[in-house]
């Protein structure tokens, strides 16, 4: 009796490995790709009623702007002797990705030559059509905020005053 | 008489038993054999007929990866696989259960299939996958905005068990 018993458990531990073994098989697949580093640019914030902050390409409308008016949204207006000035500022932020730089320089421009007697600043530096450096250590992801002037003379003739102002950073 | 009758009784009759037994076992098989079709793809399928093909060869390239600004901290890049288990036929000849794992991994990369995030064990992709036919699956490379830039590569272990 005690042999069958063990004859029966073997039978049984050999059919129960057959029933339940699984076939299997397996494979492989490489994935590959480039890391880049990149910044990105963001205008956060600027005089004016805005669109597009948060972008790259914001737009500020400053609607009819004069000595004795009234400052457009966002900006101030001071009267001088011979001229006047609207101010605000305009927030600039740069984050980093994939990359080791600590920070980096920031500058701008004017799209095209302003209007005669019309002067663009930003942080105190006037803007033509080539790159003024606003900052050489920018820090990457808090926005730096430039002030922004437009200088009107009183010779200035009434007209459009539409420009862009380019901001370009580079890292360090 | 010489023979079986001269053996312990008791050794007689296991072999009996066993005799029945071997016959109860061998019965789905021959039922399995003779039946239709429809009843044999519940078979399991050899193991010859469970070899993985990508049928857009066995490396997927993410391509250069940039990230695009935006409050998400990260990027992903996902790309779509096409892979069949066994040799191709017009209907399932069975199915089997897919697993992936990180089989070399790339420290700056999260690699997710399906939307599984892999590890260096397996997971279940997908149950009761249909051998012979092609299936697709997505990809996803996410590479944190803190991570080096540079040449990416991790490979994905596949395993696939019959049901």
């Amino acid at each position: 009796m005690k042999k069958f018993a063990v004859a029966a458990a073997v039978f049984s531990m050999a059919f129960a490995s057959g029933a339940v073994a699984a076939e299997t098989s397996s494979g492989a697949l490489t994935v590959t790709g480039t890391v880049a580093s990149s910044i990105n640019l963001t205008i956060e914030s600027a005089g004016g009623t805005t669109g597009g902050t948060g972008t790259g390409a914001a737009t500020s409308a400053l609607g009819n702007i004069s000595k004795f008016g009234s400052a457009p949204t966002g900006f101030t207006l001071a009267r001088g002797a011979s001229n006047w000035t609207i101010s605000a500022s305009v927030g600039v932020k740069v984050e980093k990705a994939n990359l080791t730089s600590e920070n980096y320089t920031l500058t701008a421009q004017l799209g095209g030559a302003p209007a005669s007697g019309v002067v663009w600043k930003l942080n105190g530096s006037t803007l033509g059509t080539s790159a003024t450096t606003l900052t050489s250590t920018g820090a990457y992801g808090s926005t730096g905020s430039y002030s922004w002037d437009i200088v009107v003379d009183d010779t200035a003739d009434a007209a459009s005053i539409n420009n862009s102002i380019s901001f370009t950073a580079t890292s360090n | 008489m010489q023979g079986p009758a001269m053996l312990p009784r008791s050794l007689f009759r296991a072999a009996g038993v066993f005799t029945v037994m071997l016959s109860l076992s061998l019965l789905p098989a021959a039922r399995l054999d003779g039946g239709d079709r429809r009843r044999a793809v519940a078979v399991s399928p050899l193991s010859s007929d469970l070899s993985i093909t990508f049928l857009e060869g066995p490396v997927v390239d993410a391509g250069v990866i940039v990230w695009r600004g935006g409050k998400r901290r990260t990027t992903v890049t996902a790309r779509t696989v096409t892979m069949r288990i066994g040799r191709a036929s017009r209907e399932a000849r069975g199915t089997a259960t897919l697993r992936a794992f990180l089989e070399t991994p790339d420290p700056r990369a999260a690699v997710r299939v399906d939307g599984i995030l892999l590890g260096a064990a397996p997971r279940v992709i997908q149950r009761h996958a249909p051998v012979g036919i092609a299936t697709t699956h997505r990809i996803e490379i996410e590479v944190p905005v803190s991570a080096s830039e540079g040449p990416l590569a991790a490979s994905i272990g596949w395993e696939v068990t019959t049901d």
